[in-house]
C-alpha cells in the first residue's frame, strides 16, 4: 500500500505528470537542479504504471489531462497506492468547488496558474519535507 | 474565289477534329444513319453477334418465352421469325435504341476512355493526397522537434536565480535561430510561457522577446497578413509587447474585419491598464455584443481593474451605452449613479430598462421618484422593470401607485405588481384581497399563484 521512499540517504523522487511539454520541462529543470530524481509523465494513465510499481516523494499533477485527469489521479493514488505521500495539484481554475474537491480528494496543496516559478520550488521543498 | 476556299478549309479542318473527337467508328455510324431506312423487321439469322447482343441467347430465351406464352393460351407462331418485332413489341423504343447503340464499338472507346480518364483522376487525387500529408508530417516533426529543442533551452529562464552569463548564454543561442518558422516557434514558446508564468518569469519572456527582436515578426504579420495573422500578430504583441506598441494597435480597432477588431481592442486593453476603455471614444463600427463578453472574460482572467465609466454614458453608439451600464452594474460603481440616472431619459427604450436595471443593482433608493414620474410615459418593458426595481425600493406611500397598476395594467404589469403587493408585508396581502372583491376576482389567480409555496422562486 505505501510506496514512500524511505531511505533519506538516496535522492528523493518527484513525479510530474503534466500534459503541458514547457510546463513540466520548466519544473523537471528545477528538480533536477535542486536534486530530486525527477519522472515525467504527459497523463494520469502512463503515471500510474511507474506509481503502482516504484517509491516516489512526490506528486505534482495538473487537474485536466487527457485519458485520465489530475482528479481521477489523486483518487487512485489515495486508494491504492499511498494514503501519505504529498500530492500537489496544479490548474488554471479559479472554481472554488473544483479546489475544495481536490484538498476532499487528498491533494495537500493546490497552486493556481499562472504562478512564480519561484513560489512553486519553495512549496514542493516545504511538501517533501 | 478565295471566300469559297477559306469556308472549304475551314469545313475540311472541321471536318478532320470531328473525326478525330469522335473516331471513325462515329463517322461510320453517322453515315449509317443518314442511310438509314425503315428496315422490315430483319429475321434474328441477320442479326450480327454484337457486343452486347447474343444470338444463341437469345434463341433460347424467345424459344421459353414461346413456350409460355404457348401454355397461356397466346398463339405467337411467328414469334421466331419476327423476334426482333416481337421484342419491339415488348420494349418499344427502348430496345430500338439498344440495338443501334449496343452494336457499336465506338461505346466500348468512351468507355475505356472515360475509365481511363476517372483512374487517371483518383491517382492524381491519391498522389495530392499522399504528398500533402508527406509534408504535413515533415513540419509537425520538424516543429516538435525545434520545439523539444527551444523549450529546453529556454527552461532555466524563469527562474529567478539565473547567473547574468546563462541568461546571456541562452539569449546568444536564442539569436541562431533566423528563420521565421523557428521564431514563430519561439514566440509560441514564449506566449505558453506568459500564460503559466507570473511575476519575474513573467518579465524575462517580455525582455526576451524584446532582445530577440521577435515583435518584428509580430508587427510584420499585424501589417501584411490575412486576417487571421493580423489577429494572431496583435494577440502576440499584446501578450508580450510593451505599452509602446499601443498606437500600433489602435490602427486596427476600426479595421474591415471584425476578428481584427475584436482582437485589437483585447490587445489594447492588455497593454492599457490605466484606460482599457480609451479604444470607445474612437470607434467607428457599431460595438457588438459579442465583443463586450470577449472584454468582460479578457478583464476577468488578467485581473484588469475597471475604468470609471460614467464619463462615456452619454456615448453616440446604443451598444456602447448598454455596455457601460451592464460593466457599472457588476462592477457596482456606486459613484456613477447621477449619470446612469440621466440614462433614464435616454431616447432607446433599451438604455433606459439597462438604466433601470442598473439602478436597481447599485440600490440608489432616491431614484424610485423620477421612475415612477416616469412610469406611464415608458413602454411595456421598462415599465416591467421599474416594477421589479420597486421591490428594493417599496415604502407605505407606494401603496396606491401599485394598486393602480394593479386595477389598470396589462397582464404583466398585474402579475408583477402583484408579487410586489404579496411580498411587501401581511397588510399588502389584505390589499390584494380587497382589491380582488373590487376587481370581481379578477386578480384571485393571480395571488393564489404568487402565495403557491411552490412558486416561491419564481414568485
Amino acid at each position: 500500500m505505501n510506496k514512500v521512499n524511505l531511505d533519506l540517504s538516496s535522492k528523493k523522487t518527484v513525479v510530474i505528470v503534466e500534459d503541458n511539454d514547457l510546463l513540466s520541462k520548466v519544473l523537471e529543470y528545477r528538480m533536477e537542479k535542486d536534486g530530486f530524481q525527477v519522472e515525467v509523465f504527459n497523463n494520469g494513465e502512463e503515471a500510474i504504471e511507474f506509481l503502482s510499481s516504484n517509491s516516489f516523494d512526490l506528486l505534482i499533477t495538473d487537474l485536466y489531462m487527457p485519458f485520465m485527469n489530475g482528479s481521477e489521479l489523486i483518487k487512485y493514488v489515495r486508494n491504492n497506492i499511498s494514503a501519505t505521500v504529498p500530492i500537489m495539484a496544479i490548474s488554471s481554475t479559479h472554481e472554488e468547488d473544483v479546489i475544495g474537491n481536490i484538498f476532499n480528494i487528498g491533494a495537500n496543496d493546490f497552486i493556481v496558474k499562472p504562478f512564480r516559478a519561484g513560489e512553486l520550488s519553495v512549496r514542493i521543498k516545504r511538501l517533501i519535507r | 474565289m478565295k471566300k469559297f476556299k477559306w469556308v472549304f478549309l475551314r469545313g475540311g479542318i472541321f471536318v478532320v477534329i470531328f473525326s478525330l473527337f469522335f473516331g471513325w467508328g462515329q463517322i461510320q455510324e453517322i453515315q449509317a444513319a443518314i442511310n438509314f431506312t425503315e428496315p422490315e423487321y430483319p429475321f434474328l439469322e441477320d442479326v450480327p453477334s454484337g457486343l452486347s447482343f447474343d444470338r444463341e441467347l437469345a434463341l433460347t430465351e424467345a424459344a421459353e418465352i414461346e413456350a409460355r406464352l404457348t401454355l397461356l393460351g397466346v398463339g405467337s407462331q411467328d414469334l421466331i421469325k419476327n423476334l426482333s418485332e416481337f421484342f419491339r413489341s415488348l420494349a418499344g423504343d427502348f430496345f430500338s435504341f439498344v440495338d443501334k447503340i449496343s452494336l457499336g464499338y465506338s461505346l466500348l472507346f468512351y468507355l475505356a476512355l472515360f475509365a481511363i480518364f476517372f483512374l487517371l483522376n483518383i491517382t492524381s487525387v491519391v498522389i495530392v493526397v499522399i504528398i500533402s500529408n508527406w509534408i504535413f508530417n515533415r513540419r509537425a516533426i520538424y516543429h516538435k522537434y525545434k520545439r523539444k529543442e527551444i523549450i529546453e533551452i529556454v527552461s532555466p529562464y524563469f527562474y529567478d536565480d539565473l547567473e547574468d552569463h546563462e541568461a546571456a548564454g541562452i539569449v546568444e543561442t536564442l539569436t541562431q535561430y533566423k528563420s521565421l518558422k523557428d521564431k514563430q516557434i519561439i514566440i509560441d514558446v514564449l506566449i505558453e510561457g506568459k500564460r503559466n508564468f507570473t511575476g519575474e518569469g513573467s518579465i524575462k519572456i517580455k525582455a526576451l522577446y524584446q532582445v530577440l527582436q521577435l515583435h518584428k515578426v509580430s508587427l510584420h504579420k499585424i501589417k501584411y497578413g490575412s486576417w487571421y495573422r493580423r489577429s494572431v500578430g496583435l494577440r502576440e504583441l499584446a501578450f508580450l509587447g510593451r505599452r509602446a506598441y499601443k498606437t500600433e494597435i489602435e490602427k486596427y480597432i476600426n479595421d474591415n474585419h471584425q476578428y481584427v477588431r475584436t482582437e485589437a481592442i483585447l490587445s489594447y486593453m492588455l497593454l492599457d491598464d490605466v484606460n482599457p476603455f480609451g479604444f470607445l471614444m474612437d470607434l467607428k463600427y457599431s460595438f457588438v455584443r459579442w465583443d463586450s463578453l470577449s472584454i468582460y472574460y479578457t478583464m476577468y482572467f488578467n485581473g484588469i481593474e475597471p475604468p470609471p465609466m460614467a464619463h462615456m454614458l452619454n456615448h453616440s453608439d446604443l451598444q456602447v451605452r448598454l455596455f457601460l451600464l451592464r460593466m457599472i452594474s457588476i462592477y457596482n460603481q456606486l459613484d456613477a449613479v447621477r449619470e446612469v440616472a440621466k440614462c433614464l431619459l435616454d431616447e432607446h427604450a433599451e438604455v433606459r430598462q439597462e438604466a433601470v436595471i442598473t439602478l436597481r443593482a447599485l440600490e440608489y433608493y432616491r431614484i424610485k421618484v423620477l421612475m415612477k414620474n416616469r412610469y406611464i410615459n415608458e413602454c411595456q418593458p421598462v415599465r416591467l422593470e421599474i416594477l421589479r426595481s420597486m421591490k428594493h425600493f417599496i415604502e407605505d406611500d407606494d401603496i396606491s401607485f401599485i394598486e393602480e397598476r394593479v386595477r389598470k395594467g396589462s397582464f404583466d404589469e398585474v402579475f408583477e405588481a402583484v408579487k410586489l403587493l404579496y411580498k411587501f408585508s401581511g397588510y399588502g396581502e389584505q390589499r390584494l384581497w380587497l382589491l380582488d372583491e373590487e376587481l370581481e376576482g379578477r386578480i384571485a389567480v393571480f395571488i393564489k399563484h404568487v402565495a403557491e409555496p411552490r412558486n416561491k422562486h419564481v414568485a
